[in-house]
C-alpha cells in the first residue's frame, strides 16, 4: 500500500508561515492544510501545484508516495 | 442593509443537517406518542428547525467551501443516505410486525417519516463532523 507524505509543515516553519496564511494563499480553509499535513487528506493535483508554487519548489519535492513495505511511518504522517 | 452573520462550513452543516435532523427525530418521536402535549412539543421542534434554516438562509453568510469540504460533504451525504435506507427498512419491519401483533400500537404513520428523514440528516451532519475532526 502507498502512503502520501508531505513536507508542508517543515516548509511552513522555514518560511515562518501559519497554517491560516498558507490556506489564504491557496484559497482553502485552514482545516484543509491541517488535514494534508497530518496525512488525513489527499489534495487534488491543482491544490498540490498551488502549494508547491507558494514555496517555489517542484511538487515532487513536497509530496511523496512511499510504499508501506519500504519505510515505517508514524500513523499521523500517512495518507492512503 | 442588515449585517450578515458569518458561519463556517462546520457551523452551517451543523445547523442545516445535525440540528434539523435531531429536531425532526424529536418531532417524530413526539408525534409517535400521539398525545396533545407531545404534539405541541413536536410543533416546537419543527418550528426550531424551520427558524434556524430561515435565519441561515436569509441572514447567514457561509464560508466558501473548498475541495476538502466538498469531498467531506459528499462522503457524509452518502453515509446519511445509507443510514436513512436502514432506518426505512427498520420502520417497515416495525410497521409490518405491528400489524401482525395481537395488540397493535396505534400511532400516526407519518411520524415515522419524520424519524426516517431526521435520522438520515442527523447522520450526515454527524458524519461530516467526524470526517472534519482534529482539523
Amino acid at each position: 500500500m502507498e502512503y502520501l507524505i508531505t513536507k508542508i509543515r517543515d516548509l511552513r516553519r522555514i518560511h515562518k508561515m501559519q497554517q491560516s496564511d498558507l490556506a489564504k494563499l491557496v484559497h482553502v480553509r485552514r482545516e484543509t492544510i491541517s488535514n494534508i499535513e497530518n496525512g488525513k487528506y489527499n489534495p487534488s493535483l491543482k491544490l498540490a501545484l498551488d502549494i508547491a508554487h507558494v514555496f517555489g519548489k517542484p511538487v515532487e519535492d513536497i509530496f511523496e508516495y512511499i510504499e508501506e513495505d519500504d519505510v515505517q511511518l508514524p500513523d499521523s504522517d500517512k495518507t492512503k | 442593509m442588515s449585517k450578515k452573520i458569518f458561519v463556517t462550513v462546520k457551523q452551517s452543516i451543523f445547523l442545516n443537517y445535525t440540528l434539523t435532523g435531531i429536531c425532526w427525530i424529536m418531532a417524530g418521536v413526539c408525534r409517535f406518542l400521539h398525545s396533545p402535549i407531545s404534539t405541541r412539543i413536536a410543533l416546537l421542534f419543527i418550528s426550531l428547525a424551520t427558524i434556524s434554516s430561515i435565519i441561515l438562509l436569509t441572514m447567514g453568510r457561509e464560508e466558501k467551501r473548498d475541495e476538502m469540504a466538498e469531498s467531506h460533504i459528499m462522503e457524509s451525504s452518502y453515509i446519511g443516505f445509507k443510514v436513512m435506507c436502514i432506518a426505512t427498512m427498520l420502520s417497515l419491519i416495525f410497521t409490518i410486525c405491528n400489524s401482525f401483533s395481537s395488540a397493535p400500537i396505534n400511532f400516526p404513520q407519518e411520524s415515522l417519516l419524520n424519524i426516517i428523514l431526521g435520522t438520515g440528516m442527523a447522520a450526515a451532519g454527524l458524519a461530516f463532523r467526524y470526517l472534519e475532526k482534529d482539523a
